[in-house]
């Protein structure tokens, strides 16, 4: 049975293991809080969209 | 590279289990195979039979070797094929519906192709992601970027999928009531048939079931074959992408924004990562996950096309079909391909529905799992990992009944869970190309140049096509017209 299978594949194993955090450039933490920011502004944007096209005389 | 233990990331002592690569090591051959023996569980015993058959159809000499090959890729096709035609669900095939109906054969036929080529992109990194790491994409973010960015990325997933589920059970709903369904039996039928998919016990049977459901979003090919399309007019705009939509700019890029988002959704790489995990994918089998993936983007495109031909009539005869839903397209077709396309249309929207709600409510039930570290597998009975089939179950209960609820305003739902879909993906490919460039948990998989390239490519077009929708909804005088 274990021979089909690799060490992190097992349940037991796997439990018992993490890849652990990695550390953030700040590049990175800024593309990262950007498309947060861009998703956010989205969905109001969407919802503005949605209140339009449900009431077209506003 | 070396495993930190859990819970707690302050000692970072090496793993109990020895310092082993998460990449290629074999259980057996690891130093703790032997605490492992005494801790196997019903799921690895499940998956290690699904490898079993993986490894005895790769043994040469065994059985006939001409099909060897092919009996290898048949059990490893699934994760791709299932994802790509649960995203072919009820608001998509609706979405290639109206494209079809507004504009008859031209550019959205070759778009299509362009979107799924997109979706492949994104799709196959997601292969590579869980045949080497063996995790699950939320339990990733969360070990790799923290709880902060887990529950941001998380929350992304929960909302597009709960809205997601809602017009899935609108469609369902929709096409079973063109043959005078009840609503009631209607999305009750839906749930059944969720419910029985879950029952096996078995990722294999699961995926098996589900397959044989999702082949049936095929039905929209003899619709479109019952629509006589013109097949010289389809063959010129698949090489010249013309004629070009005219009309209203905005409602023109709208649509652009729901086909993109019939094809490229958060919950599709949350679910086919989680899929290539629990169904056991090492990294031998990325090249089978990567034929599995581009056979699941290939087929969901035939029958996407197949999805515009079939309304193409209402095109020709100036049926306005802007505010149709789910049965109304079938209902304004029948005089023009028959009671009996009419039907497959139907028909074909009602299997939309119901496999993109076992896929989806799936997807939402694996990234709960691996967030709070319960069992999360297919492979597990009932009661063994009730909090996943709660999830599971308790996201398309709660879906149907909100399609249930008389003067419910489903009509917020369908008209921008595809917009949605679209304007959440950035954030979800920034991580999904994060992991995979990250040598500690890819190793020799991380992405090449050219996977790079395409990926950030992908990326830059959906903020663009976001930007443009913003832009248009802040400014609407700059599309008019």
């Amino acid at each position: 049975m274990l021979s089909l299978l690799e060490t992190d594949q097992v349940v037991a194993a796997k439990q018992r293991t993490r890849f652990g955090r990695r550390k953030l450039s700040l590049g990175v933490r800024i593309l990262l809080w950007g498309l947060r920011v861009y998703v956010v502004v989205m969905l109001v944007l969407v919802a503005v969209s949605v209140v339009r096209a449900v009431h077209p005389g506003r | 590279m070396q495993l930190t233990m859990a819970p707690s990331d302050k000692d970072s002592k090496t793993v109990s289990f020895g310092s082993a690569r998460p990449t290629t090591e074999i259980a057996s051959a690891s130093p703790a195979a032997q605490n492992l023996v005494g801790l196997l569980t019903h799921e690895d015993l499940d998956r290690a039979k699904d490898r079993w058959r993986v490894t005895r159809a790769r043994w040469k000499g065994q059985g006939a070797q001409r099909f060897r090959g092919l009996r290898v890729l048949w059990l490893l096709v699934g994760p791709g094929v299932l994802v790509f035609l649960g995203e072919n669900d009820a608001p998509s095939m609706l979405s290639y519906s109206a494209t079809g109906a507004r504009f008859g054969i031209g550019f959205f036929i070759p778009f299509v192709i362009l979107t799924f080529l997109i979706g492949f992109i994104v799709q196959e990194m997601t292969v590579r992601l869980g045949a080497v790491s063996h995790r699950g994409h939320a339990e990733l973010i969360f070990d790799r970027f923290g709880k902060f960015w887990g529950f941001f990325s998380l929350g992304d997933l929960v909302l597009g999928n709960f809205l997601t589920l809602i017009t899935e059970f609108i469609g369902i709903r929709a096409g079973l009531g063109f043959f005078g369904v009840r609503p009631v039996a209607a999305v009750g039928l839906g749930l059944i048939v969720v419910i029985a998919a879950i029952t096996t016990g078995r990722y294999w049977t699961w995926e098996r079931i589900t397959m044989g459901l999702a082949i049936f979003n095929g039905l929209f090919i003899p619709a479109a074959i019952l629509a006589h399309p013109d097949w010289a007019a389809v063959g010129h705009t698949l090489l010249t992408w013309t004629p070009l939509p005219h009309g209203n700019h905005a409602e023109i890029l709208l649509l652009i924004l729901a086909v993109i988002g019939a094809t490229v959704t958060p919950w599709m790489i949350f679910f086919q990562q989680s899929a290539v995990v629990d169904k056991g994918m090492q990294p031998r089998d990325i090249r089978a996950g990567r034929f599995d993936t581009l056979l699941g983007a290939l087929l969901a495109a035939v029958f996407a096309i197949a999805a515009i031909l079939a309304t193409v009539p209402l095109f020709h005869h100036g049926i306005d079909a802007t505010q149709f839903q789910g049965a109304q397209f079938a209902e304004a077709l029948a005089p023009w391909i028959g009671h009996t396309g009419a039907a497959l249309f139907a028909l074909g929207i009602f299997e939309a529905g119901i496999v993109a709600a076992i896929a989806i409510s799936t997807s939402s039930a694996y990234a709960f799992g691996e967030v709070l570290g319960t069992g999360h597998s297919l492979n597990r009975p009932l009661l063994d990992a009730w909090p996943f089939y709660s999830t599971l179950l308790g996201s398309a209960c709660a879906a149907a009944a909100l399609v249930l609820i008389p003067g419910a305003p489903l009509e917020f739902v369908v008209l921008t869970v595809n917009v949605i879909a679209v304007l959440a993906m950035p954030p979800a490919l920034a991580f999904l190309i994060l992991l995979v460039n990250d040598r500690d948990v890819m190793g020799e998989h991380v992405n090449g140049f050219w996977e790079n390239a395409a990926g950030i490519a992908v990326t830059a077009l959906l903020v663009g096509v976001g930007i443009a929708f913003g832009v248009t909804t802040v400014f609407p005088v700059l599309l008019s017209g």
